[in-house]
């Protein structure tokens, strides 16, 4: 019923990349294709299932213009997840990724879980960002990736729900910890954790993580 | 008088306007709902209930969506509406996700919290430079409230529930001191505030728990709890957006006042020097009149509130405050609310009245199905415990002995103040069917108001399933002998107040039954029985809307109180109590 985590999202990118249709796609079902350019951070949130545990998203979209830059910098900190979104039909927002990617690991804590979605993946013939390339520019900076369309809502689950497994598997390996506001995991129906609480859940991390 | 005049005005037309949606063509049903936006924002908290009940069940589609999305506006409006709504959603998603609404409610749920977060709809249209980094700024402030607000009250009544599992009271008080210390410990860094209270209301941060002062009350199946917290008062802003606070910094610290820089610092030196009780001699008091007074009421609320500022760390600024609710876990609080709610409407028609009849509201929040808070009632004491307590054997010489003898002057006054609201809670039991009137549910407040609590059984349900109760309202020999008996001025009173207040709220009572009214779509509360349009209907019928004259009208009230008077079952309700029990 009532949803036992809260995780906290960024979605940053170039302007016009697609972060807000993407952020509504995801969490009102639909695509708006008239959205207004974001003004500083909209704040979008849905409850999901993962792992037979319900997990409530609360997802920053944050503006992609520069003149929001300083201010939309301050969500990062508290982020347990962040999708650098670029737009595959246009390759410099690709290019800049690495500036935000730089920006990101920055300002959030080192067990943010990051992923790299290639958007617009419906405008195959105005392609300019291929696949492989970007599935090797992922593997080399440690991002999990996936391309989708906000348009059509291919793959828009996915970016969100992958990211939000990986983010589960760092709460029970006690990587991402719920009691740290930092971490951008927390408990809702606390039981109030212990001394005792935390030494069992760590011990059970070292036995049994594969991480 | 104007103003309140207004609201109640204001009242009407939006519970007309939701009670037309059942019957108006599709093209009427758009208009009345593009009419719901006009309504000032603090009607709408007054009637937020019936609001999102409708909202949530109203059955067009096309309309259907219309009204969440005016729900969803109402939330981008106040925040406190916001968090109101998010808890009401909490309290029947179950329920509804039975009737097959369970879809409905979730989107509902997801979508409020994003709309009190982006105040979305408040945005100006057009020139992005007016909007300030302040104002970005404060979404993620928002955010933070929203989040922890609702974790802490999800504590708090989690941790009610997890009392229940220790059968020995002492227990539980050790094991509630000791768990209300931990989440002590991190409140510092947290925005949290008091739940009650709407657009007009100024923000109360909750900065401490008063942990000496916390109590678990005896019960046998729950452990509800006396939570009282420090709080700092901000009217620099209101409930509608508290992040918009100019007293408090963004860092969670405090400024001395609004218009200079000083931030506040916490004297933590002082934290554990507890000075000891100040039994400071009230030359105001007799002695016995002092004995009786202070066995039931205690401490007053002045001195509480004096003694606890002298202990806190926080107690020095000027704006600091306390305040204190009841926390209850395996309750289903919703019919409460509804209660209270409708107590609170009796209340202000009285008022707008000039009627003397009155009740003493407090506002209960239901938070989930099984769990929830009410405003505490400070410096009251059941008759039932009143009599352990103090050790008498009547009400009456319980008011003998702690407002002073017949004829002075506290006397009187405590006697005119039962007589009123013994007037006004005797409306609302009989107009509400309110059951369970044990001695346990009669509060006696420490100016002599009387005060009815816990509403579990009202109008088509009762304990057991009987409805041994049936007396009009309860007016035992003991309650008469308060007021001096038949025939005494007090009790001529009494008669005068209630016919008085029985016209005031049949001229009103489109009010009282639209607001029921408008609750019974899929029967999601008990006390509607298994037919709500027959309990709405006898509730009508108890208006006696069919005596055309005045006279007629005055016989029909003289007949309620003929019928309550000592009445029998009210007598054996109470040795039942008694024999069961130990209620005195």
């Amino acid at each position: 019923m009532s949803h036992k985590y809260i995780f906290k999202y960024i979605i940053i990118g170039d302007m016009g990349v697609g972060k807000s249709c993407l952020m509504q796609r995801f969490t009102e079902q639909r695509f708006r294709n008239d959205l207004p350019h974001t003004i500083g951070v909209e704040f979008g949130t849905i409850t999901v299932d993962i792992n037979g545990e319900t997990v409530k998203l609360q997802i920053w979209d944050t503006a992609g213009q520069e003149r929001f830059r300083s201010v939309t910098r301050g969500y990062y900190r508290g982020a347990a997840g962040a999708l650098l979104v670029y737009d595959v039909s246009r390759r410099e927002t690709f290019s800049r990724i690495g500036t935000w990617l730089q920006d990101a690991r920055g300002n959030t804590n080192p067990h943010t879980v990051m992923m790299l979605v290639g958007n617009k993946s419906d405008l195959d013939e105005s392609r300019e960002v291929s696949y492989e390339e970007a599935v090797k520019f992922a593997d080399e900076n440690n991002l999990l990736f996936v391309e989708c369309s906000a348009l059509n809502g291919d793959n828009v689950e996915q970016a969100f729900l992958s990211t939000a497994h990986k983010i589960h598997e760092k709460v029970m390996c006690g990587i991402l910890n719920p009691g740290d506001p930092e971490s951008g995991v927390q408990l809702h129906n606390a039981t109030l954790p212990n001394a005792g609480d935390s030494t069992k859940r760590e011990r059970k991390g070292d036995n049994t993580c594969p991480c | 008088m104007k103003a309140s005049s207004n609201l109640s005005l204001r009242r009407r037309e939006l519970l007309e306007r939701l009670l037309d949606l059942s019957t108006a063509t599709f093209d009427e049903q758009v208009l009345i709902v593009n009419k719901l936006y006009d309504t000032p924002l603090p009607t709408l908290e007054e009637v937020l209930l019936q609001v999102s009940h409708v909202c949530i069940t109203h059955g067009e589609a096309e309309i259907q969506d219309l009204l969440r999305n005016f729900m969803l506006w109402i939330a981008a409006q106040s925040f406190s509406a916001a968090l109101r709504l998010s808890w009401t959603v909490d309290s029947v998603q179950k329920i509804f996700g039975l009737l097959g609404l369970g879809d409905r409610v979730k989107e509902i749920r997801d979508r409020i919290e994003s709309f009190a977060i982006n105040r979305r709809g408040n945005v100006r249209d057009g020139n992005d430079d007016e909007v300030t980094e302040a104002e970005i700024m404060r979404k993620e402030l928002r955010l933070k409230l929203y989040n922890e607000e609702r974790q802490f009250i999800s504590i708090v009544t989690h941790l009610s529930s997890q009392l229940c599992q220790h059968p020995d009271k002492r227990k539980r008080q050790t094991e509630l001191k000791r768990k209300l210390q931990e989440i002590n410990n991190s409140l510092s860094t947290q925005s949290i505030i008091y739940p009650f209270g709407g657009v007009a209301d100024p923000v109360k941060w909750i900065v401490n728990i008063a942990v000496d002062e916390c109590v678990v009350f005896s019960s046998r199946e729950r452990a509800p709890f006396l939570l009282r917290c420090e709080v700092i008062l901000d009217d620099t802003t209101s409930m509608g957006d508290p992040v918009a606070s100019k007293l408090r910094l963004p860092n969670g610290s405090f400024k001395i006042a609004a218009d200079f820089d000083e931030v506040f610092t916490p004297s933590y030196a002082q934290e554990g020097s507890g000075d000891e009780k100040d039994m400071k001699t009230d030359g105001v008091f007799q002695g016995s009149d002092r004995d009786a007074f202070v066995c039931a009421f205690g401490e007053s609320a002045e001195e509480c509130v004096a003694r606890m500022r002298k202990k806190s760390v926080f107690g020095k600024h000027p704006n600091w405050s306390v305040v204190s609710v009841v926390v209850k876990a395996k309750d289903d609080l919703r019919q409460e609310e509804l209660a209270l709610q409708l107590i609170d409407i009796f209340n202000k028609i009285w008022e707008e009245g000039g009627i003397t009849c009155s009740v003493r509201p407090h506002r209960a929040l239901s938070v989930s199905a099984d769990s929830g808070i009410m405003e505490y009632l400070d410096g009251a004491c059941s008759i039932d415990g009143i009599k352990k307590l103090c050790q008498v054997s009547s009400l009456a010489q319980f008011f003998n002995e702690a407002f002073g003898p017949v004829g002075s002057e506290r006397h009187s006054k405590a006697e005119m103040n039962f007589v009123e609201t013994m007037a006004g809670y005797s409306i609302v039991s009989y107009m509400l069917q309110v059951k369970d009137r044990h001695n346990g549910n009669l509060m006696i407040s420490s100016e002599g108001h009387l005060v009815h609590i816990d509403f579990g059984f009202m109008f088509a349900t009762s304990p057991g399933g009987i409805n041994f109760e049936s007396a009009p309202f309860k007016l035992s020999q003991e309650l008469m002998e308060v007021m001096g008996g038949v025939g005494s001025a007090a009790f001529n009173y009494f008669k005068l107040l209630l016919y008085q207040g029985m016209v005031a709220v049949r001229e009103r009572a489109d009010d009282i039954l639209g607001l029921v009214s408008l609750m019974t779509p899929y029967n999601t509360m008990s006390c509607f029985g298994s037919d709500p349009a027959s309990t709405v209907q006898q509730l009508r019928s108890r208006f006696r809307f069919d005596l055309e004259t005045e006279t007629d009208f005055a016989l029909h009230v003289k007949e309620l109180i003929l019928g309550s008077v000592d009445n029998w079952r009210t007598r054996r309700y109470d040795q039942f109590q008694t024999l069961q029990n130990g209620i005195l």
